[in-house]
């Protein structure tokens, strides 16, 4: 990949590809996700302490996914690739009931930042296999996603370890992208 | 007109004769002795040099001897010497960007995703210095060469920093363009100005006391990803994304050549050492080398490559030519005269990203995207070490002037030193 490659993917909407932006807290699940929309095989993922970076075709449209590590000491960095966003991917633990609170914080901040403005939000209710997970709705309520306003959201309950869900959140990406 | 005494110049060769002159000032006579190498005739090249420089007296034969031999000392570099880890540097939180070393090899500058650049003292491994100012990624670091009491960063942030060296402290900021700055460098001649490149499809120049824009270079269509002074300070080369690369006049802020030809984006830009040459590498998967007196068709047109060239680098006098690519493989040119390849680097299993020569230019180091860096011999293209413990791929390495450290900076979060 090399610098040179990252150069090229910070340019705006070079070649009509569209940038993804996947954030959420650690052991969220987004590499594991980022591995799955890749179509490789998603065992043995460690926390990710800096990015990861994937070109993922889908319905015809190129999509560049930015993975950007979860850990505490390293959100305040988010900012860093929040320009030229097409659309955020949020991705949550539905089995972490403790940080839940946590989790819809970063959201609320994030989304308060200018160049996200419009930008359209995905949430991941990501682990939805374990059977104490909270529902996409349980989440959507509780972290007060129902009460956003002029923003385009979607929330879809998903299993990023065996695919469950993904497509179908990838399809309203699609159908989202941000166009100027 | 009184000589002084000899001042050496290791990489590349050449002496410098301090003299008295007329007035009764002081001055620097600089003589480039690009061609010497370790078979070199020092005795004949003394007589002659005494025949052509006024300066120098048949008296002063065997002094002058004696210099060029210690200069020619420095060019029998131990190319079977192998390199050890002898530090990891994990200050950094997030992934490395570029690197740079100071004259000595004593300094090494560290810039990161985590928004900070590290100064980093070699022999210690311990940090000097930790930069915080810029409010993204910090992408370019360097010193002014060959001082070195400053520091120059360019950020993702649309700025620019100055630095002391001494305390780290920030002596000014320079804003201006609108988009990240890729690029900066202090111009070589007096370190008054400075030259950007930026996302913003501009290069700037900008005034090191006042912070102040003399010049914005608005020719460019894309994104400029280089900008690089002559060693006199006189010209500018900008390398872009626009496919072109484009020489301006710094004092008069015009351009006055467009190097074009190139089918897709460009990767990088070089002066060689002499500025007598240009070379440009391409996403295309060719390189071209120029001619300074015509720049309206290549030199040399390299099309070795079968995938995009992503670096490229002269040796110190300036006379070979290293390419990078995503194909897996370096090669070495011979880019005087004739074009010849010298040899090609086979190994790497993934694409290489940043190549340098050592400054006696019998190694080559090239990082790579399969997580190691490598040290070749520039002459046969053989391995002569893998510099391999970086957890993911390189972003950048760099030679210390003196050639005995090497730092690998990955996006693993960590650097590497190497003696």
């Amino acid at each position: 990949m090399g610098l040179l490659s990252l150069l090229r993917k910070i340019r705006p909407n070079p070649e009509k590809e569209a940038r993804i932006l996947l954030l959420g807290l650690d052991n969220a699940g987004k590499t594991t996700l980022l591995k799955q929309l890749a179509s490789e095989e998603v065992t043995q993922v460690t926390p990710t302490a800096g990015f990861n970076i994937k070109s993922v075709a889908a319905e015809g449209v190129k999509l560049n996914v930015w993975d950007i590590g979860g850990q505490s000491k390293i959100r305040p960095y988010w900012k860093n690739y929040f320009d030229n966003t097409d659309v955020l991917i949020y991705v949550i633990d539905c089995t972490d009931h403790t940080r839940l609170s946590e989790t819809g914080n970063e959201l609320m901040e994030i989304l308060e930042d200018e160049r996200l403005k419009g930008v359209p939000l995905l949430v991941f209710a990501n682990k939805q296999d374990v059977a104490s997970a909270m529902s996409a709705s349980q989440v959507a309520e509780n972290i007060g996603l129902i009460n956003l306003e002029g923003r385009t959201w979607q929330i879809q309950a998903c299993t990023a370890i065996n695919g469950t869900g993904v497509k179908e959140g990838m399809d309203w990406v699609c159908q989202n992208i941000k166009r100027d | 007109m009184i000589l002084k005494k000899f001042c050496l110049r290791y990489y590349p060769p050449g002496i410098a004769l301090s003299f008295q002159n007329d007035n009764g000032e002081e001055e620097l006579r600089h003589i480039d002795l690009l061609d010497m190498n370790r078979e070199t005739d020092l005795s004949a090249l003394a007589t002659r040099l005494i025949t052509t420089e006024p300066l120098l007296k048949d008296e002063m034969h065997s002094q002058l001897k004696d210099v060029l031999v210690k200069i020619r000392d420095k060019l029998r570099e131990p190319t079977r010497k192998k390199y050890y880890l002898y530090r990891t540097l994990c200050s950094h939180i997030l992934p490395l960007t570029n690197v740079s070393f100071d004259r000595n090899g004593e300094r090494c500058l560290t810039g990161s995703y985590d928004r900070t650049c590290h100064v980093v003292n070699t022999k210690t491994g311990e940090e000097e210095h930790v930069l915080r100012g810029h409010n993204n990624v910090v992408f370019s670091v360097g010193f002014n060469q060959p001082l070195c009491d400053r520091i120059i960063t360019s950020s993702f942030d649309k700025s620019v920093k100055i630095w002391h060296v001494a305390n780290g402290a920030c002596c000014n900021t320079y804003f201006g363009h609108s988009a990240e700055v890729i690029a900066a460098e202090f111009n070589p001649h007096n370190f008054d100005t400075i030259a950007t490149a930026s996302m913003d499809k501009t290069s700037k120049i900008f005034h090191v006391e006042t912070a102040q824009e003399i010049a914005s270079l608005n020719d460019h269509q894309a994104e400029v990803i280089s900008s690089r002074f002559s060693k006199e300070g006189n010209l500018l080369l900008t390398g872009s994304f626009d496919k072109t690369a484009i020489i301006w006049d710094t004092r008069t802020h015009e351009s006055i050549g467009v190097l074009r030809g190139h089918t897709s984006e460009l990767s990088n830009s070089i002066w060689n050492f002499s500025c007598a040459m240009v070379a440009t590498s391409s996403l295309d998967s060719t390189v071209r080398v120029w001619d300074l007196r015509d720049l309206e068709r290549p030199l040399h047109d390299i099309k070795a490559h079968r995938n995009e060239v992503l670096d490229i680098a002269f040796d110190y006098p300036g006379r070979r030519l290293a390419t990078a690519s995503s194909d897996y493989t370096a090669k070495v040119w011979d880019v005087c005269g004739e074009l010849e390849m010298l040899a090609t680097m086979t190994g790497h299993t993934d694409e290489i990203s940043k190549v340098c020569f050592s400054p006696p230019g019998g190694l080559l180091l090239t990082a790579s995207a399969d997580g190691t860096a490598r040290i070749w011999l520039s002459d046969s293209g053989i391995c002569s070490q893998v510099l391999s413990g970086h957890e993911q791929e390189l972003f950048s390495c760099a030679f210390s002037y003196t050639g005995d450290v090497i730092i690998t900076a990955s996006k693993d979060n960590t650097c590497k030193i190497w003696r």
